[in-house]
């Protein structure tokens, strides 16, 4: 919970309502930098802090939780931005790091007396080469019918699930088809690589 | 309440004070994550294209100069490898989340956007891994020029199209590097901007019917 106090709010009064707070045992701290004082209860009963309103210094009380938060949510700012922008932080640390110790290649010479099967695929096109391998020793439209059809299947799940919701019921299919997809992704990936 | 000004920066504050509803909240993580990589995708892009030379004499030994001498030239190479990687990992989350949660069923267009740019992305990411024109580049933009040239009716025409020829020569780079650095990102910055332009849409009618 947030109090809001009145531009202009004397530090007695806001020391004030600070010992008033603390009396309902609601642990508080000021907030500096905004236009106007403003209160963080951090701690205690939060409800509590109703009680000051009756100070003419205090304009306003911001919920932070409870059941009309958990309905509509909290505040983009502060709260999501500077969550994600943490995870932000760490993502790039993240690839500093990973552009330190692994860094991409690209220093050898072409040979043109090299051969596709010694150059590795790029990991995130394993996954459909691979399965075009399944196909190995049939005619080529035959893999690309296949591969061309599940990408159409993928594209108009909207229009598929808007036919079968009435008789599959409830998110489970989703689950079972979304795992089975993810498998078997990684299973592509992984084949001729780890497995 | 807190802050009241006017204009734009009125306009800013009241959209990022706007509470996100539950359903939202991994949708725009996954959003906010992608964008920021995107982002530096497009600023490490830039850095390196001031020395990258896309000639096929010429394409090796910028990237080594990138590497070797260019003041953090690793760093933003590096980056720019590592970001785009990146990009396709949260992507392919963000479209099986979307998928199990069901979340198409709330806006189709959405999911038909993601679609495309999923395919964008791995046409991004794999026009990038050929610029080096090492041995490695070479011999992946060779293989995908005869995977493509397998697809019925099509197959030639599209490998004439990407090559200049039917096998892999000089165009190849010069039109990977064209595909990479001016077709699709701008695609890419298209359907991001119109996903979430949905989104925001899709978020103030679900404020409308709470409130």
């Amino acid at each position: 919970m947030i109090v809001v106090l009145a531009k202009g709010t004397k530090d007695a009064v806001v020391d004030e309502v600070l010992t008033e707070l603390k009396g309902y045992g609601v642990g508080a701290r000021l907030l500096e930098g905004a236009e106007q004082p403003l209160l963080h209860l951090f701690d205690g009963p939060t409800r509590a802090a109703r009680s000051v309103l009756r100070f003419d210094c205090v304009v306003g009380l911001i919920p932070t939780s409870g059941p009309r938060i958990r309905r509509q949510g909290r505040r983009f700012y502060p709260y999501h931005f500077i969550n994600w922008s943490t995870a932000l932080l760490l993502l790039l640390g993240i690839l500093v790091v990973l552009a330190g110790y692994l860094p991409p290649g690209g220093e050898q010479e072409i040979d043109l007396a090299s051969n596709l099967a010694v150059v590795e695929t790029p990991w995130y096109l394993r996954a459909p080469d691979n399965f075009f391998t399944l196909f190995h020793g049939r005619p080529a439209w035959m893999a690309w019918l296949s591969f061309f059809g599940l990408l159409l299947v993928g594209f108009f799940v909207p229009r598929i699930d808007r036919f079968t919701r009435h008789w599959i019921r409830g998110r489970w299919p989703l689950v079972v088809v979304g795992t089975a997809f993810a498998l078997a992704w990684c299973a592509l990936t992984l084949k001729g690589w780890v497995l | 309440m807190i802050a009241r000004e006017e204009g734009l920066f009125s306009a800013v504050w009241s959209v990022l004070r706007k509470p996100v509803p539950p359903g939202f909240r991994s949708y725009l993580a996954f959003g906010w994550m992608i964008m920021l990589l995107f982002v530096l995708q497009i600023v490490t892009g830039i850095l390196l294209s001031l020395y990258y030379e896309p000639k096929p004499n010429a394409a090796g030994e910028s990237v080594q100069l990138i590497m070797r001498d260019v003041s953090s030239g690793w760093l933003i190479r590096g980056l720019h490898h590592w970001s785009s990687t990146g990009i396709v990992v949260l992507a392919l989350l963000q479209l099986l989340r979307v998928f199990v949660a069901g979340s198409f069923r709330r806006s189709p267009t959405s999911w038909y956007l993601g679609c495309l740019l999923l395919l964008f992305v791995f046409a991004q990411a794999f026009t990038g891994s050929i610029l080096p024109w090492d041995n490695q580049a070479f011999w992946w933009a060779t293989g995908a020029v005869e995977a493509i040239e397998s697809v019925p009716y099509v197959g030639p025409t599209l490998v004439s199209f990407l090559n200049g020829g039917p096998e892999v020569t000089d165009h190849t780079l010069s039109r990977a590097h064209a595909l990479h650095v001016m077709v699709f990102p701008w695609v890419g910055l298209v359907a991001v901007g119109l996903n979430v332009w949905l989104l925001a849409r899709q978020w103030s009618r679900q404020r409308e019917v709470q409130q």
